[in-house]
């Protein structure tokens, strides 16, 4: 067995990890993170912050892009490089991001007080908490795509 | 929640030494996660990283633009993992029978090819699947029974 770390920095030299849109998989996406994220030498708290932004996220694509159809992949890529880690998380788009979820901040007052289930806007307000850069676009496959970045040496 | 039969994960990488083990910490926690015990995932983890390093070194003799594919079929009883190459060097399926360690010390089989046979002792099933030249080679691998059922929904 090789000792040696994963190479980093080039193009192409990616991992990408297909995932059925059933909760409990997106665990499967953040053992993948971390395990990618501590042979980088993350340390431990950067770790679990990250290991939290990428379950906010496949859990979004699962539940509001994909809509539960366990037929349909979320597709998640890990991209390393001398400056840190970063991951896209696509969807195939059944439900298209609401712009207005992007930027709103959520109001801890109208979730404790409304029966609605949906708590929308956490998620995202999280993972841009977590991470150093977070962008939103439209993936190749035409759904939607969510990119996060955590930098090394932080 | 409804259980279908089965679900497929699959994660593809470059072939190149280190990123086995991002499969193997990856693989090895969803074992974890399905309930097997800490022992036999372990020899999972083995298993899976002598297979990964056979398809890098021998199956796409270590050219690090063509990619490991990974394919992890979870049912509720059972974990299989096909490890796939792009068959630059072809193993046949007729070889899936190891040489015996007597052969080896005579001189009459490769000293390698010893992956494959301490594979064997540490899954349910093992083997190359049929393939021809030009299709790659298919690695199967297979583990059976976890003693308690558990986080990963199959």
């Amino acid at each position: 067995m090789s000792d040696s770390p994963p190479p980093t920095g080039d193009e192409g030299r990616v991992i990408e990890l297909h995932l059925p849109s059933r909760l409990g998989y997106e665990k499967v996406a953040m053992d993948t993170a971390s395990a990618m994220a501590k042979r980088m030498g993350f340390a431990t708290d950067r770790v679990d912050s990250l290991r939290t932004a990428v379950s906010e996220a496949v859990t979004n694509a699962i539940e509001h892009g994909n809509q539960h159809d366990a037929a349909m992949k979320v597709v998640v890529i890990f991209t390393g490089s001398e400056e840190g880690l970063t991951i896209d998380v696509a969807d195939q788009g059944r439900k298209r991001l609401d712009a207005a979820a992007i930027d709103r901040l959520p109001d801890i007052h109208q979730v404790i007080h409304s029966d609605n289930d949906d708590k929308g806007g956490w998620g995202i307000w999280l993972i841009k908490e977590l991470m150093d850069e977070v962008q939103f676009s439209v993936a190749p496959t035409g759904g939607n795509q969510l990119r996060m970045v955590i930098h090394l040496d932080r | 929640m409804a259980h279908t039969a089965q679900v497929t994960i699959e994660l593809m990488f470059p072939s190149e030494l280190g990123y086995e083990k991002i499969a193997r910490d990856a693989i090895g926690t969803l074992a974890t996660r399905m309930g097997f015990d800490a022992e036999r995932v372990e020899d999972l983890r083995t298993a899976l990283s002598e297979a990964c390093i056979n398809a890098i070194e021998h199956g796409n003799q270590r050219q690090s633009h063509l990619r490991i594919h990974i394919a992890c079929t979870i049912s509720a009883n059972r974990l299989v993992i096909v490890v796939s190459d792009e068959g630059l060097r072809f193993h046949p399926a007729s070889l899936n029978e190891p040489a015996s360690i007597e052969e080896k010390l005579a001189g009459l089989a490769s000293a390698r090819g010893m992956g494959l046979m301490l594979i064997g002792q540490l899954v349910d099933e093992c083997g190359f699947l049929p393939s021809r030249p030009g299709q790659g080679n298919h690695f199967r691998l297979a583990i059976y029974n976890p003693p308690r059922r558990n986080a990963v929904p199959a």
